[in-house]
């Protein structure tokens, strides 16, 4: 600093030096402060992001899985499993079911405890979720337009519940199990839509769009089925098939008398006129005295139907028979 | 809504608080700068403002972080940002330079008064003695030299304030800039931007006030200072808006992917509140009335009329551009195919109310500080006084 | 009885928040059946998974089962979606249409083409992304948006100022705030299922096997099966965040 003329030099700056020292304890403080407050062991991969790891996992998952569902509710999980809804989980229609479990496992739960039952999601909406017609769903996903199938079924009433009909553990009452199901190509020959065989190998099958049609293999039981009674309805209305990928599926055969009933059972809500329809029970019974067959055996037999009523759907020569 | 936008995307984040944010710190940016023109680089057309410009910066800076607490999630854990900063976020630079900044310009205040601070203290008794005894941190030497170093001090920390001040405002622009997610946002030139807005807002807000001020309180007025501050503010509000248009227009020449969402929000959504209001009413307006201030020879009062409305409407320019840049960036999907939509309630938390609230009350302050150090008048006045003696 | 379409989304048990300060080592309980508190594997092993996921959208039907399941099992707030069903819909005149009501959580109701003017129609599910270069915890200011060493986006709950700087940032509009805690919040891959052995909720609730979660490291995980037998997309790769969410079957005007 220059030389003054009045008052001391070492004075003259030293409220500048107080600022200083003041800004120098406000950093050095406001460090500690820092360093107190971080937690320990903070940075990545440390003790501190370990801790908050744990914390994350400490949440109680909600959903169960259907195994655990199996340990109290085997008989519904073995029929579920067997049937074209193998794949929904339980969970999807019947909501997460952590607190049903504990409750029972705990149990037995009070009568008032909400969790001691699971909601059933029956309604029409439910089962729309997945099921209703949207033309974005690949086409062989089995979808419904629902006032197109109460018409084609002649339901009446507009309200009625897919599970009048469609026992959502068993919706299609499959006679063989899914696993055994026989796979099916969904690649047919190239030639019946382009000229020439295009210059593709069959490793790019994936990209091509699906055109699937039953007759280009199936032509001798496709041609007759179109001669007989049922010839208004698709292959795949009886005929599964499940997709798996772009290359095959399973296809599976439904003679199960149940699946006949979903169209020809007499119910309330239907209009019987033109559809022919039978009171399962009596019919059988009936049936059973004439053809003098055991009526237990009959009631038992899931392929009751066919025994009389293949001829209205296909021949039986063709069928290997 | 219209089109498609992601389901998340619905509601609009970064709320009317977010857009007063950069707008306050841009006041703080532009204010200091005018100040350091004075007080670093001398020029004196700029005295009779230089000290209210330092303590508006002041004041603002004060007020800053408060539509961001007001946003905040977990407002209690603001401090977060300085006890576990991660640095690679922008955002993580808030509170360091912030503080650092506010340390600055409290000190150069504090040098600035510190000699009519001594003065008051030397007629003071009793508690007001002691109190400002310890705000001059028991020093209370004054003579010629510790003026001189005073002076000194104040001219150091204008020079490196600058930066800082360039920074703290800055790097909000980054923050936008720099996030390639949003088409509207994601450009280089935003931190640019953002600093030339915030200088011409600054410009603003201190020719408006200095105008209003000297009227009511019927003062002399400087008009070598007006004169100073049309050019001034001429010069920038033609470099902000330059920037802003280049960014748009290169987009649309280059007709990336991003232009054709960017063109339906411009063209739609921002329709009013960007072509008509922020480039046809508040830039282009004013460009000419300070280019006819500047270039014609006007009758002063007309000049004067011209400036005042200039600084009014840029004023609302700077808003409308934080508004179009913050709320803009949201109302469009990052789907490119939608938008959503927002307006703020009156009173909501985030609300219009609550907006006004903390917009008005860093400029009552200001009028409080005027009352106990009156910013304007005293020097013409004494000019005038010595004027009349000669 | 379910008569409501609503499945009953009762409140659980609210996460135990940590104490911000502290460290303390997990504890030592056996792995678990759902009940039991899992032990948390030491970071170095962590670190030699890593988390991926791929959503076939070739199988998507679009029924939000996926939806449904994680808003369940999170706890997911209302009108925010830690993942979504979008639908698109490509007429002839190659006019794109997509939606996704409600993030799909009750499904579609109606087409929004006629059948005649469609030409493809499909489904995408999405979800955060996990990305290997997320720009999310690039940008937040306090640190809590952090990966886990197995390769998860998480939020450390305890640390987020709800500053809405990840929700900004984020390409794909995974992340959301959850107003009620004042914190962000997104998909966090069900970490707390993963650490017990189970799949996230919504590849478990998938009806259509659509959705796989999955190691992309261990080269006989279904996941890195199914990425090296097929072809797959990214969304946004050009934004240079590394996504590990694949897409088998992604169509150009997915965004």
């Amino acid at each position: 600093m220059w030389a003054s003329s009045a008052g001391n030099n070492r004075n003259d700056h030293a409220h500048v030096t107080r600022v200083v020292i003041l800004l120098a304890i406000a950093t050095v403080l406001g460090l500690v402060i820092q360093a107190v407050l971080r937690p320990d062991g903070y940075g990545d991969g440390g003790e501190y992001q370990r801790a908050v790891l744990e914390d994350i996992i400490s949440r109680e998952p909600l959903h169960q899985g259907r195994e655990t569902c199996g340990e109290c509710h085997a008989g519904i999980l073995q029929t579920h499993q067997k049937d074209i809804h193998f794949d929904v989980q339980c969970e999807d229609c019947h909501g997460p079911g952590a607190e049903h479990v504990r409750a029972h496992r705990e149990g037995p739960p009070a009568e008032d405890d909400p969790a001691r039952l699971m909601p059933k999601e029956y309604t029409l909406e439910g089962c729309l979720f997945c099921h209703r017609r949207l033309n974005s769903r690949p086409a062989d996903f089995p979808q419904i337009d629902p006032v197109a199938h109460y018409e084609f079924l002649k339901v009446t009433d507009p309200k009625t519940r897919c599970i009048e009909c469609h026992d959502p553990h068993e919706p299609v009452f499959l006679l063989t199990r899914v696993a055994e199901a026989r796979t099916h190509p969904v690649i047919y020959e190239c030639v019946t839509c382009h000229e020439k065989r295009p210059q593709k190998s069959h490793h790019e099958a994936p990209d091509h769009p699906v055109i699937f049609a039953c007759a280009d293999c199936h032509q001798e039981i496709v041609g007759d089925f179109a001669g007989r009674r049922h010839n208004f309805m698709d292959c795949t209305a009886c005929h599964f098939f499940h997709r798996e990928n772009e290359v095959a599926g399973r296809i599976f055969k439904n003679g199960n008398r149940r699946f006949c009933l979903l169209c020809h059972e007499r119910k309330s809500f239907k209009d019987t006129e033109q559809v022919p329809a039978i009171d399962s029970k009596i019919h059988l019974d009936e049936f059973a005295e004439l053809l003098d067959l055991d009526p237990v055996e009959l009631e038992a037999d899931p392929r009751a139907c066919l025994k009389c009523h293949l001829k209205e759907v296909h021949a039986r020569k063709l069928l290997g028979r | 809504m219209e089109g498609f936008v992601f389901p998340n995307e619905v509601h609009v984040t970064w709320t009317v608080m977010i857009v007063l944010y950069p707008y306050i710190t841009g006041l703080v940016a532009g204010a200091f700068i005018v100040s350091s023109l004075y007080h670093l680089f001398g020029i004196q057309a700029l005295k009779p403002i230089a000290t209210f410009s330092l303590v508006s910066a002041f004041v603002f800076l004060l007020f800053a972080p408060l539509p961001l607490l007001n946003h905040l999630g977990r407002p209690e854990r603001a401090m977060n940002i300085m006890i576990t900063p991660n640095f690679r976020s922008a955002m993580s630079g808030f509170g360091f330079v912030y503080l650092i900044y506010a340390v600055i310009v409290f000190f150069e205040i504090w040098f600035h008064f510190r000699g009519m601070m001594v003065e008051k203290w030397r007629e003071a008794a009793g508690l007001k003695r002691k109190l400002l005894k310890l705000s001059l941190l028991g020093s209370t030497d004054r003579n010629e030299r510790t003026d001189a170093i005073d002076r000194m001090m104040v001219r150091g920390l204008a020079g490196v304030g600058i930066p800082v001040a360039l920074i703290l405002h800055g790097y909000v622009g980054f923050l936008f800039g720099s996030i390639k997610a949003n088409p509207w946002w994601s450009t280089p030139l935003m931190f640019i931007i953002f600093i030339f807005s915030a200088i011409v807002s600054g410009i603003a807000v201190l020719t408006f006030l200095y105008q209003f001020v000297t009227w009511r309180q019927r003062l002399p007025v400087s008009q070598r200072t007006l004169n100073a501050l049309g050019r001034l503010l001429w010069a920038f509000m033609i470099g902000a808006v330059s920037l802003e248009l280049m960014e748009v227009l290169s987009v649309a020449y280059e007709q990336t992917e991003r232009w054709a969402v960017l063109k339906e929000l411009i063209g739609g959504k921002l329709f009013v509140s960007y072509v008509v209001f922020q480039l046809f009413i508040c830039s282009l307006g004013p460009f000419l009335l300070l280019m006819a201030r500047t270039l014609l020879r006007l009758p002063q009062r007309l000049a004067n009329s011209f400036l005042f409305i200039s600084a009014a409407l840029l004023l609302i320019q700077v808003l409308l551009m934080r508004w179009n840049v913050v709320i803009g960036g949201q109302l469009l999907s990052k789907s490119y195919r939608g938008f959503t939509s927002y307006l703020p309630g009156l009173f909501d938390k985030e609300g219009i109310l609550v907006a006004g609230i903390i917009i008005i009350i860093p400029f009552l302050l200001l009028r409080q500080f005027d009352r106990a150090f009156p910013f304007f008048g005293r020097e013409e006045k004494a000019s005038a006084a010595g004027a009349a003696k000669r | 009885m379910g008569d409501n379409t609503d499945l009953n989304r009762r409140r659980f048990i609210q996460l135990a928040l940590a104490g911000a300060t502290g460290a303390f080592v997990g504890t030592l309980t056996a792995f678990g059946a759902p009940g039991e508190k899992p032990e948390l594997r030491s970071m170095q092993d962590l670190s030699k998974l890593e988390w991926g996921f791929l959503v076939d959208t070739t199988r998507c039907i679009g029924c939000g089962s996926c939806v449904r399941a994680c808003s369940a099992e999170n706890d997911v707030p209302d009108s925010f979606y830690r993942t979504w069903v979008e639908r698109y819909e490509i007429d002839k005149d190659h006019e794109v249409h997509v939606d996704s009501p409600q993030g799909a959580i009750e499904s579609f109701k109606t087409d929004q083409c006629e059948k005649q003017r469609l030409a493809k129609g499909f489904f995408v599910p999405k979800l955060c992304n996990h990305c290997r270069a997320s720009a999310c915890t690039q940008v937040c200011p306090v640190g809590a948006s952090f990966h886990s060493p197995d390769g998860v986006v998480l939020i450390d709950r305890s640390r987020c100022v709800g500053c809405g700087y990840c929700v900004q940032a984020c390409p794909y509009g995974c992340r959301y705030i959850d107003h009620d805690i004042g914190t962000a919040d997104k998909c966090t891959l069900c970490y707390h299922r993963l650490h017990r052995d189970l799949t996230t909720a919504c590849a478990t609730a998938c009806p259509r096997q659509a959705r796989i979660c999955g190691d992309l490291r261990a080269p006989d995980s279904p996941l890195r099966r199914v990425l090296d037998q097929r072809r797959y997309g990214l969304l946004k790769p050009e934004m240079g965040t590394d996504p590990k969410c694949y897409y088998l079957g992604l169509d150009l005007e997915v965004k």
